[in-house]
């Protein structure tokens, strides 16, 4: 029982223990994840207000005069020229002018230096390259400066250029930039005059590094040991991961199917193991004011924090300790049981046997001193016990001689004496015997005489036997026998007046007694009944039957009724009604019948004597 | 013609000794007497009788150690032991267990000795 206790509570504790720590721990990871949301927004959110202010910057710039005055002077001259060519294609169709570079005319150099001065500052300012290249075309798509390299064929026909004359605004892809070994985004802007007259189109490459500059900041700041920023692509490539990636020819991240179709802030996890989560957080672009944003995906790739490591294991170390305390509960009772059940087992087991009357059981020493002081107190007990019940049943055996020995010293006087009248009396009634066979055809008187010596030498006889059957109990000497067949023979050694009618009802059953003692007793009751009965026409029943494991004997006559104040006194030895009697007889017959482990009771109406014995086997 | 049957009558008692003598013979038996166990066991010896009729209550030897003589002797022999009732439990039971026929008590009449006599005869 302790065990299993001990153990349910240790099951519980566990289970509970378990149970709470992963709410807290789910907890903790959900605060975590929005946390993580949180900084995927922002980052998000400010790269893309870095990229507008960037347009916007480079919007201000197409305001500039130097710029907007370059470009009207341009415009003419190159319409001015454009008018020329016709005339000279018209004259000559062979010339193919529209494949040759463009002159120098169209360049202004004042412009040029205005454009690597914003460069210049742009570079001082951030450390790095902002702008890789910058340029502006008139109406025509023909450079009217450019910072540094030469590119003075016509853009018109580009995407970027017309574009940016049809949207306002151009923003190119990130490409991988050959020339400046750099990715870059072209921005294309639409210059226009203050009537909102088109004048050309300024275009800006914008280096990467600046691109994500203000996500680069976040991202240094957030990045920690388990927890990684990046930057990924509408394709789904990493372009930031701890530094600018090469990402031109690098596979999408493993997620990025995953968190295409969902919302544009969000968390999943990656992991197998609900222990060791792996949590991307993740905020998709949205734009900011006029820039619509390149649909990029800012993440937090977070696989768990050092808090939520902690509560995992917390976790784990009390499912250790649960098993360990359900391990322990059942080692600690089996070793209970062992040091303890066991013992107390066996104490209960020697009181047991002490209730038995076994005492000689002994505790064998136990491991531990409080059960050995206990076990060696049942030990000195057992053997106190064994003393006790030793002395009375010496102090019993004593009695029981005195009893056996019931009248002392007059006890073993009368005893000598009853026996040693046994011989002349038997030598008395072997003579009238003797005397009887000699007299033939004798007086009648002597025959009556002889008769009347004959009950005499009986009387005498049966009185010396109640003395000698009151005064020792002698054991039991068992034989089978059958009851009726005892019966019988009691009747046998009496002499039954002819006035009484015997009627033995036979069940015919066998009993273990001591036959010849029995004998006594059903000789003394019936012997009683024919002297109660008189000369009066009389009766005398013996019914013998088995109820349940007892032999019931009733031995009734047909006399008058014993008178209910001596009816209880029958029995007490000495008692007697009789002038002739010894008052030892039905005395004799109660120790008998006790012996046998039976009893004895008389009744009236008619006058029986009942007899109970025990039915016994010789198995038994 | 048959020879008669050799009762050995054991008995201290000389005058139940005689009486009982007198009885048997009349009843049709040999009889050979003793009067103390000693003297029996001689007399079987002797006489080889068909059945042996002893009291228990005898000086010099009692009647069972006589009949452990006399069984010892003969392990057929066929003793009857006359009790007046006080005997010895353990003599008795050993001489239960050693054959002993039967045992009377005395004061007996002539048809229980005949009874016992001609059944183990």
């Amino acid at each position: 029982m302790l065990i299993i206790g001990t153990f349910g509570i240790f099951l519980i504790f566990g289970v509970y223990g378990y149970y709470s720590f992963s709410i807290s721990i789910q907890e903790v990871n959900k605060l975590l994840t929005t946390r993580n949301e949180g900084f995927a927004f922002n980052m998000m959110q400010d790269l893309d207000e870095y990229i507008d202010k960037r347009i916007e910057d480079f919007r201000q710039l197409t305001k500039l005069p130097i710029i907007q005055e370059s470009l009207v002077k341009s415009n003419q001259e190159f319409l001015h020229r454009q008018q020329v060519e016709k005339i000279m294609k018209e004259h000559d169709p062979l010339t193919n002018i529209e494949d040759q570079p463009f002159i120098s005319p169209t360049v202004n150099t004042e412009l040029i230096s205005e454009l690597t001065d914003v460069i210049n500052f742009y570079k001082s300012e951030y450390d790095y390259d902002v702008v890789s290249e910058l340029y502006i075309t008139n109406i025509y798509g023909a450079n009217v400066a450019i910072d540094s390299e030469t590119s003075d064929y016509r853009h018109d026909d580009e995407k970027w250029w017309q574009e940016s004359k049809s949207k306002g605004t151009y923003i190119g892809e990130t490409e991988y930039d050959e020339k400046s070994k750099n990715y870059i985004t072209i921005i294309g802007l639409r210059i226009d005059d203050e009537n909102g007259e088109f004048l050309g189109v300024l275009r800006v490459s914008l280096t990467l590094i600046d691109l994500i500059h203000e996500f680069i900041n976040d991202a240094e700041i957030l990045n920690l040991q388990n927890r990684s920023i990046l930057l990924i692509n509408e394709k789904g490539q990493t372009i930031y991961s701890n530094g600018i990636q090469d990402f031109r020819e690098s596979q999408a991240v493993s997620y990025f199917d995953l968190i295409q179709p969902l919302k544009d802030v969000g968390t999943i996890d990656i992991s197998n193991n609900a222990d060791e989560p792996i949590f991307i957080s993740y905020a998709k672009s949205t734009g900011y004011k006029q820039f619509e944003g390149f649909g990029w995906t800012s993440v937090v790739d977070q696989s768990s924090s050092s808090f939520t490591e902690e509560f995992v294991d917390l976790k784990n170390s009390f499912l250790v300790i649960s098993i360990l305390g359900m391990v322990s509960s059942v080692m600690i009772g089996l070793v209970l049981s062992y040091f303890i059940s066991n013992p107390l087992r066996l104490l209960s087991k020697m009181a047991k046997q002490f209730s038995g009357g076994d005492f000689d059981s002994n505790f064998k020493g136990s491991k531990i001193m409080e059960i050995n002081m206990i076990g060696n107190s049942f030990n000195a007990m057992g053997q106190d016990l064994k003393k006790l019940i030793e002395t009375e049943k010496k102090l019993a055996e004593s009695h029981a001689m005195m009893k056996n020995e019931r009248l002392g010293a007059i006890g073993q006087l009368s005893a000598s004496m009853a026996h040693d009248l046994k011989n002349p009396l038997a030598t008395i009634k072997t003579s009238a015997t003797i005397i009887q066979k000699q007299i033939i055809n004798a007086d009648p008187e002597i025959e009556k005489a002889m008769q009347r010596m004959d009950r005499a030498i009986f009387r005498m006889s049966h009185q010396i036997d109640d003395v000698l059957n009151f005064v020792r109990t002698t054991p039991l000497n068992l034989s089978e026998k059958r009851i009726t067949d005892i019966i019988n023979e009691s009747i046998d050694s009496l002499e039954i007046p002819n006035n009484i009618k015997l009627k033995i009802t036979d069940s015919d059953f066998i009993i273990l007694s001591d036959t010849k003692k029995l004998e006594t007793v059903f000789t003394n009751i019936i012997l009683n009944a024919i002297q109660a009965i008189g000369n009066v026409e009389g009766r005398i029943d013996i019914k013998s039957q088995i109820i349940n494991d007892s032999v019931k004997i009733e031995i009734s006559d047909s006399g008058p009724n014993i008178s209910s104040e001596i009816l209880d006194k029958v029995f007490e030895p000495l008692f007697t009604t009789k002038e002739k009697g010894t008052g030892l007889g039905l005395s004799s017959c109660k120790n008998i019948i006790e012996q046998h482990g039976g009893t004895i009771s008389a009744h009236n109406n008619p006058t029986t004597f009942t007899i109970i014995l025990p039915k016994k086997t010789k198995n038994q | 013609m048959d020879k008669k049957k050799i009762i050995l009558i054991v008995d201290d008692d000389v005058d139940l000794l005689e009486n009982t003598v007198f009885l048997i013979k009349s009843a049709g038996y040999d009889v050979v007497m003793a009067q103390n166990g000693v003297e029996a066991v001689q007399k079987y010896k002797e006489t080889n009788p068909n059945l042996v009729l002893m009291d228990v209550r005898m000086p010099i030897m009692d009647g069972y150690d006589a009949f452990f003589k006399i069984n010892q002797y003969d392990s057929n022999a066929k003793v009857i032991l006359i009790t007046a009732y006080a005997h010895d439990e353990k003599k008795h039971t050993k001489a239960k267990s050693l054959n002993l026929i039967d045992t009377i008590s005395k004061p007996y009449t002539i048809e229980q000795l005949e009874n016992i006599i001609s059944k183990n005869i």
